[in-house]
C-alpha cells in the first residue's frame, strides 16, 4: 500500500533525529514510531500535564 | 457550524488525507480491472458502509471538561464483522479512517478470515493527557460508540498510540454496559487485550513470525535453503526483531540493520538477541553495537544480501534506490515500503516482492485467534497459536503464489486480486438484499 495521508512523524519523539526518512510528512505507519505515551501501562504514574497546553472547552 | 474540538489548537499538518483514499481506490480499481470485477460489486466496494463520528465530553484531572471527536469507519462486512484498529493521533480524521478501513477489508479477505474492514480513532495528542485522563477518554469513547461496535459486528484492535491497556478499558466498558448475564459473552468486542484479560499468547511475535513464514514458504517453493543466506532488516521493532530472530534460527545470517538512530553492518553476521539486548540497554538505539560497524544510512538498501526485510515504514524503496538493491527477495514487514516506481524497477530486475498485505498479515490472523479463543471460552497455549498461525499463513501464501503463477502476475497484483475475488464470490452467492 503506497498511501500517504496520515502524518505520524510530527508527534514522534524521534522527529528530528530519525534517519529513516526525509519525507516526514508522508508517514502513516511506522514500527519505530514512539510518542511519550506509546506504552500505556497500568503501572505508569499519571503525568503532570499543564492545562495551558490544552484548549479549555467547558469549565464547571 | 464548526464543531467544538478539544485539539483545535494543535499545529499538526494533515497533508494528502484525501490522496490516501484515492490511492487505496486506485489499487483497488487496478486489481478490479485485472479480474474484471462485476460492476455492481465494484460500486459497493468503492464506498464505505458506515461512517460514525462522535463528539463526547470527558472530565479532566483538573475538573475541566473537554470535548473529543472520535471516528469509526466501517468499509465492508460481506465476509464478517468489521475489523481494524483504533488510533489516537492528531491527524486522525474521516478520510484517513476511510482509507485504512478499505485497506483492512482487502487484508482480512486475503488472510481468509471471516472479517470485513474497519478503522477509527480519536483526534488527540495523547502526550498532552495523563494516564487517568486517557482511561476516561477511552471509556467515554466506547460508550459513545455504543452498539456501533460489538463482538459480532465491529471488533477494534490496537493501532498507533493505543495498546493492550486501551483494549482492556474498551472491553471492560463495553461489557459493563451490558446486562450482568451477558457481560462475559462480550469479551471479544476487541482484540489485542492483555494476556491476563483474554489476550492471546504469542500476539507479540505474530506479525514478525508471519513475515518469517512467508520467506520460508517462498524458499520452499523455490527450493532455496535458508541456511547461510544473508538478510538485512530495516526497523528493529516488534516486526523486524521477531522476523530476524526466526530467520536466524533457520540458519540465515543477519548482516545489516537500520533503525531510527542509524545503520550497522557485519558481513560475518550480527547476533539478533545480542543486538536486541544491546538496544534495550542503549535507549532503544542499535548504534554503537560493538560487534558491527556503522555504515552510511544511504548505503543501507544497497548492502549485499539475499533477503531484504523493510519492517519500519512506507516509501522506503523508490526509483532512487531500487536499482541498488542486491536482494533477490523483499519481504514487506512494514506497510507500503515499496512505491510504484520502485516496484517496477525491482520486478524488471527479477526481484520477488512478498507484498505487505500478505507478508505482515500475521498480526490480524492472531487477532482472529484471540477472538475465537474468547468466543469459545478457551485459553490457547503458545505452541497451539504458532501452529495455527503457520497453517493460516500457508493457506494465504499458497493462494497468492498459485494465482500469480497461473495468471502470470506479480505477487502484489495477485494478492489484491485474490482478496477482491473472495468478496465478489460472497456477494454473488448471497445476492443483494432485497
Amino acid at each position: 500500500m503506497n498511501s500517504t495521508g496520515l502524518n505520524l512523524c510530527q508527534s514522534c519523539v524521534y522527529l528530528h533525529s530519525c534517519v529513516l526518512t526525509l519525507q516526514k510528512e508522508k508517514v502513516w505507519s511506522c514500527s519505530e514510531y514512539e510518542s511519550n505515551t506509546t506504552e500505556l501501562s497500568e503501572t505508569k504514574p499519571p503525568k503532570k500535564v499543564s492545562s495551558k497546553k490544552r484548549k479549555l472547552v467547558v469549565s464547571i | 457550524m464548526e464543531p467544538i474540538l478539544a485539539n483545535k489548537k494543535l499545529k499538526i499538518k494533515k497533508p494528502n488525507a484525501r490522496n490516501m483514499v484515492e490511492n487505496v481506490l486506485e489499487q483497488f480499481n487496478s486489481a478490479a480491472d485485472s479480474i474484471k470485477l462485476h460492476p455492481s460489486i465494484r460500486k459497493i466496494l468503492s464506498i464505505t458502509n458506515n461512517e460514525i463520528i462522535v463528539h463526547f465530553p470527558v472530565k479532566m484531572d483538573n475538573g475541566d471538561v473537554e470535548i473529543f471527536t472520535g471516528y469509526r469507519v466501517q468499509h465492508n462486512n460481506a465476509l464478517g464483522p468489521y475489523k481494524g484498529g483504533l488510533r489516537y493521533h492528531p491527524t486522525v480524521d474521516i478520510d484517513a479512517a476511510r482509507a485504512l478501513a478499505m485497506w483492512m477489508t482487502w487484508k482480512t479477505s486475503l488472510a481468509g478470515l471471516p472479517y470485513g474492514g474497519g478503522k477509527g480513532g480519536i483526534q488527540l495528542d495523547p502526550s498532552l493527557y495523563s494516564q487517568s485522563e486517557l482511561e476516561r477518554i477511552t471509556r467515554r469513547f466506547t460508550y459513545a460508540l455504543g452498539d456501533n461496535i460489538g463482538p459480532e459486528y465491529d471488533i477494534p484492535a490496537p493501532d498507533v498510540n493505543t495498546s493492550a491497556q486501551t483494549m482492556a478499558w474498551i472491553a471492560d466498558t463495553y461489557m459493563s454496559a451490558k446486562p450482568q448475564t451477558q457481560r462475559s459473552m462480550n469479551q471479544h468486542v476487541v482484540t489485542g487485550k492483555p494476556v491476563g484479560s483474554g489476550g492471546l499468547e504469542g500476539r507479540d511475535r505474530a506479525t514478525g513470525y508471519g513475515v518469517f513464514l512467508t520467506i520460508k514458504f517462498w524458499a520452499e517453493k523455490n527450493k532455496v535453503n535458508l541456511k547461510g543466506k544473508t538478510f538485512i532488516v530495516q526497523g528493529f521493532g516488534n516486526v523486524g526483531y521477531w522476523a530476524a530472530l526466526f530467520l536466524e534460527k533457520e540458519g540465515a545470517k543477519l548482516t545489516a540493520v537500520q533503525d531510527a538512530f542509524g545503520s550497522i553492518k557485519n558481513a560475518n553476521g550480527i547476533g539478533v538477541d545480542s543486538l536486541f539486548n544491546y538496544m534495550q540497554s542503549n535507549k532503544g538505539s542499535i548504534v554503537g553495537y560493538n560487534d558491527a560497524t556503522e555504515m552510511d544510512n544511504k548505503d543501507f538498501f544497497g548492502t549485499q544480501c539475499d533477503i531484504l526485510i523493510p519492517a519500519a515504514l512506507g516509501n522506503q524503496i523508490t526509483e532512487k534506490n531500487a536499482a541498488d538493491i542486491k536482494a533477490v527477495l523483499i519481504a514487506e514487514g512494514a506497510n507500503g515500503p515499496t512505491n510504484v516506481e520502485g516496484e517496477k524497477i525491482l520486478l524488471k530486475k527479477g526481484v520477488t516482492i512478498i507484498p505487505d498485505i500478505l507478508c505482515n498479515s500475521g498480526g490480524v490472523i492472531a487477532s482472529y485467534f484471540e477472538w475465537l479463543q474468547n468466543r469459545n471460552g478457551e485459553l490457547w497455549q503458545l505452541e497451539e497459536v504458532i501452529l495455527k498461525l503457520e497453517k493460516k499463513m500457508k493457506e494465504s501464501f499458497m493462494k497468492v503464489y498459485d494465482y500469480s503463477k497461473t495468471k502470470k502476475l506479480d505477487f502484489r497484483t495477485a494478492a489484491y486480486c485474490m482478496a477482491i475475488l473472495r468478496i465478489e464470490k460472497a456477494y454473488i452467492q448471497r445476492g443483494i438484499f432485497p
